[in-house]
């Protein structure tokens, strides 16, 4: 069963999980014979990214390619497995991290655990019971961004709740596709709407700040980006199955303006943050807005695009995220004592503007494919409308980020007066 | 004993009552002062829901959702004897307590209104509305049977009662009885049109991984409690 795609990215990441809880189950019991350095946290984090590697790496060799569970077939494409490899990759490096900053530890078993829901959601066939693995991976990944944290439960609990609410969005959609019926509204719109909701768009956007200041930080990567990258894999599975959808006049107005107010609303945050801890979040907000316009664009170009852009993003939350950890709680710019806290300065500003998609950095690949296809994908006055709003998110979110490094500069330069 | 004398036992709750049933106890949920209280209502909801469900589906199926239902409100009823219901530490004085306590009055403009009363009249109100919608011919749930109009009142109710719980709770068990109102509502809705066996058991491992959840986020808050209790 191990050169099984499907077996072992369902049974791999659930075994996995409850293999690291055990270590450090074990590390607990023989705490006192272990060496000093031996914590349980960086333990959690080690034994994490080893799974996580060496799950890669069978990923890499299984040969088998669909799994029958009850009449139900699971199947691992090329792009799935690609999109897997990609995200056990990046969990081995969150895990590795974790050894250093053994604080932001807490998420590796629940994060490793809905790996195997996720992959179910992409796999399965039909696209509909998906769903319910969606939420199966919410239930998770709710524990993970509450793990390590004994603050707000808010944030995780929101997130779960809009996970929920989706869920009759996706059912009615899969049932109305195989059995078309007069309901209020169609498949498409009942789909844009589940869309809209788990991946953070206007007006269901309030989780998405809180979440993001409450999370480990190393968490971020993988919620925002990776998994995020797995829900549009999902959708995208329907879209491709049924181009009609994507041109339904319905789905495109409201992903369309769903996504531009996401970002308008995320620039328009920026640009009034006073934090420069909070600066990232907002930035987040405006990125969300461009994945969920991913979904307007027709067959694989919209698939290619949504790639670009949330590999892009997980990359930079990775790198705001570093440099946050880095600086501490120092502002990124001004008197910033020590080589790890300039680099870290660096890092927290490189990944702030890749977010908002500047030429030369990561971000700026998928953000120019999304502005260069929009057009094309229709729209006549309000694509023009819907460029305007994304220029005039990206221009809030320019003027915050040089808001904050301007405030910090000064901040830096009065404390290098008064000595 | 079987399933079906116990069901012809309980043949005079079927159909109308059972709706009712539902609907109110779901306001129960809403409006219970006490943690226990609202699940004990939890509980009843699961059963009424389950005489609604023997229209649609099999006896025996029907029966693994009652049993699904009372198993989540043992994970409620276990984390709720752990988090002490949600109150606070007793180790902890009366002005910190105060601030993690639901606050019992309400302002509106000039006046001030028992919180228990602003749930009480928001949960009559919703009820209400989902009876005026249950009765309205133009959103009538599509492809319900008309033998089973009674399902318009039941669903109506618990996904709106949900939304409310959801809505006004602040402790995470309190807000995911709410949920669990609101995953119920639409499941009698969707039961009625796929009936599937690897639905039912994923909607029921939903279900139970929701029910870990909210319990994870209790223990957490509690965590917040001890750990605000200890610094002090």
């Amino acid at each position: 069963m191990l050169d099984s795609g499907p077996f072992l990215l369902i049974v791999g990441p659930l075994a996995g999980a409850a293999v690291v809880a055990l270590v450090v189950a074990l590390a607990n019991a023989l705490g006192r014979w272990l060496p000093g350095q031996w914590d349980r946290a960086r333990l959690t984090g080690g034994a994490g990214a080893v799974l996580a590697a060496g799950l890669w790496l069978l990923l890499t060799q299984a040969a088998q390619a669909e799994w029958v569970v009850y009449g139900r077939a699971l199947v691992l494409d090329e792009t799935g497995r690609s999109l897997f490899l990609g995200i056990l990759l990046l969990l081995a490096l969150l895990y590795g991290l974790t050894a250093v900053w053994p604080a932001e530890s807490g998420f590796v078993t629940a994060s490793l655990a809905a790996v195997a829901p996720l992959a179910a959601m992409v796999m399965i066939r039909p696209f509909t019971l998906g769903a319910l693995f969606l939420v199966l991976a919410a239930a998770a990944l709710t524990m993970a961004m509450q793990s390590g944290r004994t603050n707000y439960t808010g944030a995780a609990w929101l997130y779960l709740v809009v996970t929920i609410l989706a869920l009759p969005f996706f059912l009615l959609a899969g049932w109305l596709a195989e059995a078309p019926a007069a309901f209020p509204w169609g498949a498409a719109r009942l789909l844009a709407a589940a869309a809209i909701l788990v991946l953070g768009g206007f007006p269901f956007v309030m989780w998405v700040r809180p979440a993001a200041g409450a999370m480990a930080v190393l968490l971020r990567p993988f919620l925002f980006g990776a998994v995020q990258l797995a829900v549009l894999a999902f959708l995208f599975n329907w879209l491709l199955a049924r181009p009609a959808w994507v041109a339904d006049p319905g789905f495109q107005s409201w992903l369309r303006w769903s996504g531009g107010i996401t970002a308008l609303l995320g620039g328009l945050l920026a640009a009034t943050s006073r934090d420069w801890r909070e600066l990232p979040a907002s930035l987040l907000l405006l990125n969300l807005g461009l994945g969920i316009l991913t979904l307007l664009l027709p067959g694989t170009l919209g698939w290619e695009t949504a790639v670009s852009v949330l590999a892009a993003r997980s990359l930079s939350l990775l790198l705001v995220g570093v440099g946050g950890l880095l600086l501490g709680s120092q502002p990124p710019v001004g008197d910033l004592a020590g080589r790890s806290r300039r680099v870290g300065g660096l890092l927290w500003a490189y990944g702030c503007l890749s977010l908002l998609g500047l030429p030369l950095t990561l971000g700026f690949d998928g953000q120019w494919a999304l502005f260069s296809a929009l057009p094309a994908a229709g729209g006549g006055t309000s694509g023009v409308a819907l460029i305007g709003l994304l220029l005039a998110g990206i221009a809030g979110g320019l003027w915050g980020l040089g808001r904050v490094v301007w405030a910090g500069a000064a901040l830096g330069e009065g404390a290098e007066a008064r000595s | 004993m079987t399933i079906f004398d116990w069901l012809d036992r309980l043949a005079f709750l079927r159909g109308e009552p059972a709706a009712w049933l539902a609907a109110l106890t779901a306001v129960v949920i809403v409006v219970a002062p006490d943690l226990r209280l609202a699940l004990l209502a939890l509980a009843g909801q699961y059963l009424a829901a389950v005489l609604l469900f023997v229209d649609m589906l099999d006896p025996r199926l029907a029966v693994v959702k009652l049993l699904v239902g009372w198993f989540v409100c043992l994970i409620l009823y276990l984390t709720g004897r752990q988090t002490n219901w949600g109150r606070a530490p007793e180790d902890l004085t009366a002005a910190e307590a105060a601030a993690w306590q639901t606050p019992k009055w309400v302002r509106l403009g000039r006046y001030r209104l028992p919180w228990w009363a602003l749930r009480a009249g928001l949960a009559g109100f919703t009820l209400l509305l989902a009876w005026w919608l249950a009765r309205q011919p133009t959103v009538y749930l599509p492809l319900t049977p008309e033998n089973l109009a009674h399902l318009n009142l039941a669903v109506y109710a618990l996904l709106a009662l949900g939304l409310l719980q959801m809505a006004l709770a602040d402790q995470p068990l309190a807000a995911g009885m709410g949920a669990f109102l609101f995953l119920t509502g639409f499941t009698l809705f969707y039961s009625n049109l796929d009936q599937s066996l690897v639905g039912l058991a994923l909607l029921a491992a939903v279900n139970l991984a929701v029910a870990l959840a909210v319990s994870y986020l209790a223990q957490a808050k509690r965590l917040r409690l001890a750990a605000h209790s200890a610094i002090e």
